[in-house]
């Protein structure tokens, strides 16, 4: 498999997708798929939501192609792209979660069944686990509960491990503004977190 | 450093943000006051999964599934097109079948008639006048065609009685 390495390679790939080149599409998507997929994951936490996104994300990229401006690289607008598909996920589940909390006065005899199996397997777990498993979810709760930029810097900062100036130009502002929004979100993370208890 | 300004700085101290003098501040504070102790322990157990994320291996059937996708949505888009264009065919039918009665009836009863010229003229007692001179021109108005005949006819027998 041919890779991607340098911008005249990725400005060529980019003309042959342009141009409906098939295995082009394929080059592009098998090189960044994992990238995508894994951004998607740090916002997501979840494995199919993660996929999911990250399809839609290379739709994207297939439909809008001749709209990407060659000053910036193919991997800083994969991001763009991803960062932006599943900030916009999580607000479509927020919304869903409203209708389907409403499911729960109509639960299936099938469900409750459901539930209480997954009740034994969790006893079954050491409770250091569970204490972990719960922890992991004040976090993300409060990491989602930040506003959509903050929450954007902070999950680049420490889930991709991006530096400010990477941040910077994925999110379109400067490196003074990501410390800014960054700090912030630590204020907010820190008022959430210790609520919680 | 009091417990208010110590806690608001804790996840700065865990991240290692601060500078040495308020991290040994910090480190000396917690050593001796219990509470924010106990905050500091919630705090960073909770914390310290910030970053940690089990990475997604490589998924080779990412592009087949990826494909399909394209394909089922470009199959639906047809076919709301489709579905839009069955409904919006008729409709425009019926709308321009519409039209074309409403205009039929307009010209039928003359409401399309807009000449304001003739509707102000006829309140002219100036042109009603010339206008009413202007009919006898128009003999068939004033005189049917059989007073015509019968009035020549007469006219005829007058001659003949004369001579």
């Amino acid at each position: 498999m041919q890779a991607i390495n340098n911008k005249n390679q990725e400005n060529e790939i980019i003309q042959k997708i342009i141009e409906g080149n098939e295995n082009a599409f394929k080059l592009l998507v098998d090189q960044y798929q994992n990238m995508v997929l894994n951004i998607c994951n740090s916002f997501l936490h979840n494995y199919d939501d993660s996929m999911d996104v990250a399809q839609e994300v290379f739709i994207k990229v297939y439909q809008n192609i001749n709209k990407f401006r060659k000053d910036s690289s193919i991997k800083t607008w994969l991001y763009r792209i991803a960062v932006n598909k599943s900030l916009n996920f999580i607000r479509n589940k927020k919304k869903n979660t409203i209708f389907s909390s409403l499911d729960i006065l109509f639960e299936t005899e099938d469900n409750k069944r459901k539930k209480n199996i997954e009740a034994i397997d969790t006893e079954k777990t050491s409770d250091e686990k569970i204490i972990d498993d719960d922890n992991k979810s004040i976090l993300l709760k409060a990491i989602n509960t930040l506003p959509k930029k903050q929450k954007s810097a902070i999950v680049l900062n420490n889930y991709e491990n991006l530096a400010y100036k990477e941040i910077a130009e994925i999110m379109e502002i400067s490196v003074s503004e990501v410390g800014v929004l960054i700090n912030r979100a630590k204020k907010k993370l820190y008022k959430k977190i210790i609520h919680h208890f | 450093m009091k417990c208010k300004k110590i806690k608001s700085n804790l996840l700065l101290y865990i991240d290692n943000e601060l500078s040495d003098k308020s991290m040994k501040e910090i480190d000396l504070h917690l050593k001796q006051c219990e509470q924010c102790n106990k905050e500091f322990n919630k705090l960073s157990a909770v914390y310290k999964h910030l970053g940690n994320k089990t990475m997604i291996p490589e998924n080779p059937f990412f592009y087949t599934r990826l494909r399909q996708k394209m394909e089922n949505k470009l199959l639906k888009s047809h076919s709301v097109k489709k579905q839009l264009l069955a409904v919006l065919q008729p409709v425009t039918y019926v709308f321009l079948l519409g039209v074309g009665i409403y205009i039929g009836i307009l010209i039928g009863s003359g409401g399309m008639n807009n000449n304001n010229i003739s509707t102000s003229e006829s309140q002219n007692p100036e042109y009603m006048q010339e206008y009413s001179s202007s009919l006898y021109l128009d003999e068939m108005k004033l005189e049917t065609i059989e007073s015509s005949f019968i009035a020549e006819d007469n006219e005829n027998n007058e001659d003949t009685e004369n001579k």
